[in-house]
């Protein structure tokens, strides 16, 4: 399991700037314009970030090279999903501190003050995400994946909207501790957890 | 020890092997107690199946010239050089019970076959 | 022992069957796999390893049944093959990183010392290297780990004969040790001429045969001649036959019956595995 987290991050390590960059461009593009565009920067970020890991494995058909190492399939997707969790909490970690920076430096863009759910809620969106995009990364091709990446980067885009707006619902109508967010909260973690068996059994079952 | 293998011969390989080393013990070139290299060693260094090279040890076992200890490898048989002579004069003589027995089809008479042996030794000699 | 036990696998394509086939690789010895390209190889050798699943039938690896014990059994062997998808984007040395903490019985000096004997700079990116030179790397990862089986797929077909001589040394080298062995797929048969103990012949998704190579050699024989000599009866004898206008030649599996039937009226020679191949492939009479 470790040893597939350390490849992850082996396989990404040239690509760190990437990441970097994607949440420079993100940050640069949402931070100015709306009050909590912040929770946007953490998504588009992380989403870039983790399709962009999933591409990697698919570049060079490496899910051949990786099942003649001695681990299980199921333990292959699994650390894709413990992967997920990390990317999603960094990235949104990240973002929350480029708020402060920016927060601090320049506080004539009068950002508002952010809740712990300004941290829960963005990266909940993005496992959210996540359990729908990782099982059918996991049944498609190489091809199937590039589609699938274009179809989620539209379906984010078109996202932005609705979520800035649910984020703001929740800060203006003070809703931080509404019993029914939690409901979704919990929704979530469990989609998550059904997802990732899903996903599994479709990579045994998956010819390489 | 020296083992050329040619691969236009039309003697299997095992047997090639088998009469080259042959040759080295009845020589004397190899002497009683001297090791042999192992099965495995011998096929990598000649580049061919481990399975030719134990044959080659085994017939050579059955003839009693070679002994294999295991664990230890093989070695030239204490066995003296009258035995291995008596071997080899056993299996001459089977080779002229044969010369015999065709010559008798062919209704060749004694004085004629020894005739024929002779020119051909002179005709062995002469290069 | 048998190190690969292979019992009645069925694998149906559009295109084309693995048809029931069995199959044991002995502990100890270096089999060879051979059959034309796309006779169901490749297809075989993936179902071992698990990365396609067979629609019915075995896998028994070093005793351990797949997939069931796949984890077991891929610390034990090594994997090498003619593309072994690694990240293309690493380079030797990270790619080295990744794998090692994998495997129990990493050896980092000897994977150190083969990189150097293959002429492997750990700083080479993996997309820079030719066809060869990934083999070669892959053959390094196999012997580091302490491999006992060495599943080959086609690893030679893009080396250049100076190594390819190189490599069947070491495969000698770790030949050495009787429980160690080795399995080896390929349509270049003369790498097999040399080392290979046992030799299985699939053609069209079925096993021909699985032989010590010597008996193979000993029992097949090709026999050239002039036309005149055959009959339908004596055609019937041969497994293919090539008739041209200057005479025959053509691959018989019993030698002594050969001897027998020609006598000195035609020529009897050792055949190649590339001989039996190819009049088995071809079949019955072929026209040049």
């Amino acid at each position: 399991m470790l040893n597939l987290l350390r490849k992850d991050f082996i396989a990404l390590k040239s690509s760190l700037w990437m990441g970097l960059m994607f949440l420079t461009v993100f940050s640069a593009v949402f931070i100015p314009k709306h009050s909590s565009s912040v929770h946007l920067v953490g998504i588009y970020t992380a989403f870039a970030t983790l399709s962009h890991a999933t591409m990697i494995d698919v570049k060079n058909q490496n899910h051949n090279f990786l099942v003649t190492l001695p681990i299980s399939r199921k333990n292959i997707v699994q650390a894709k999903y413990m992967m997920s969790i990390i990317i999603s909490l960094v990235s949104v970690l990240a973002s929350y501190g480029i708020h402060m920076f920016a927060t601090s430096v320049f506080p004539v863009l009068n950002k508002p003050e952010l809740t712990v759910m300004d941290i829960i809620g963005p990266a909940a969106i993005v496992l959210a995400l996540a359990s729908i995009y990782l099982p059918l990364f996991y049944s498609l091709s190489k091809k199937g994946t590039s589609i699938i990446n274009g179809v989620f980067f539209i379906l984010l885009l078109a996202l932005a909207q609705p979520t800035a707006m649910f984020m703001n619902m929740i800060n203006e109508n003070r809703l931080h501790s509404d019993p029914t967010l939690y409901l979704i909260l919990i929704g979530i973690i469990l989609l998550f957890i059904v997802s990732y068996y899903i996903a599994a059994v479709l990579f045994t079952k998956k010819e390489l | 020890m020296k083992i050329i293998i040619s691969n236009a011969s039309s003697d299997p390989i095992y047997m090639q092997i088998m009469n080259q080393i042959r040759q080295s013990i009845l020589s004397g070139e190899l002497r009683a107690g001297d090791s042999l290299p192992s099965i495995r060693q011998l096929a990598k260094d000649l580049q061919i199946s481990v399975i030719t090279t134990k044959r080659v040890y085994e017939e050579l076992e059955k003839e009693k010239l070679i002994d294999s200890v295991v664990g230890k490898g093989s070695f030239v048989s204490g066995a003296n050089k009258d035995f291995i002579r008596e071997q080899r004069m056993k299996q001459l003589e089977e080779k002229m019970l044969d010369i015999i027995r065709e010559s008798k089809e062919l209704s060749m008479s004694q004085q004629d076959v020894i005739d024929h042996m002779k020119l051909l030794f002179e005709e062995e000699h002469t290069p | 022992m048998n190190v690969i036990e292979i019992r009645n696998l069925t694998k149906t394509y559009p295109e084309f069957t693995v048809d029931q086939v069995s199959l044991d690789v002995k502990q100890g010895y270096i089999t060879g796999l051979i059959g034309p390209n796309g006779v169901g190889k490749s297809t075989l050798i993936k179902m071992m390893l698990g990365m396609i699943r067979p629609d019915s039938g075995s896998v028994k690896i070093l005793g351990c049944k797949m997939p069931a014990q796949e984890v077991d059994i891929k610390q034990r062997i090594g994997i090498v093959s003619d593309d072994c998808f690694y990240y293309e984007h690493l380079t030797i040395r990270d790619m080295k990183k990744m794998i090692a903490p994998f495997y129990k019985k990493w050896d980092e000096q000897k994977f150190n010392r083969y990189l150097e004997q293959f002429e492997l700079s750990p700083k080479k990116k993996i997309e820079q290297l030719s066809k060869g030179m990934k083999v070669k790397f892959a053959l390094a990862v196999a012997l580091s780990h302490e491999a006992e089986l060495l599943i080959m797929d086609e690893p030679t077909s893009g080396l250049d004969p100076v190594f390819r001589r190189e490599m069947l040394d070491l495969l000698a080298d770790m030949m050495q040790n009787e429980r160690n062995s080795i399995i080896f797929s390929t349509h270049i048969t003369t790498d097999l001429d040399r080392i290979a103990d046992y030799i299985a012949f699939i053609n069209r998704g079925k096993l021909v045969f699985n032989e010590a190579k010597d008996t193979l050699f000993e029992r097949y024989a090709i026999v050239k001649g002039d036309s005149e000599l055959l009959d339908s009866d004596i055609r019937n004898k041969f497994i293919g036959i090539r008739e041209t206008t200057v005479g025959f030649e053509g691959l018989v599996d019993n030698r002594q019956e050969a001897e027998d039937l020609f006598g000195n009226y035609a020529l009897l020679d050792k055949p190649t595995l590339e001989d039996i191949m190819y009049f088995t492939a071809k079949g019955g009479r072929i026209h040049a």
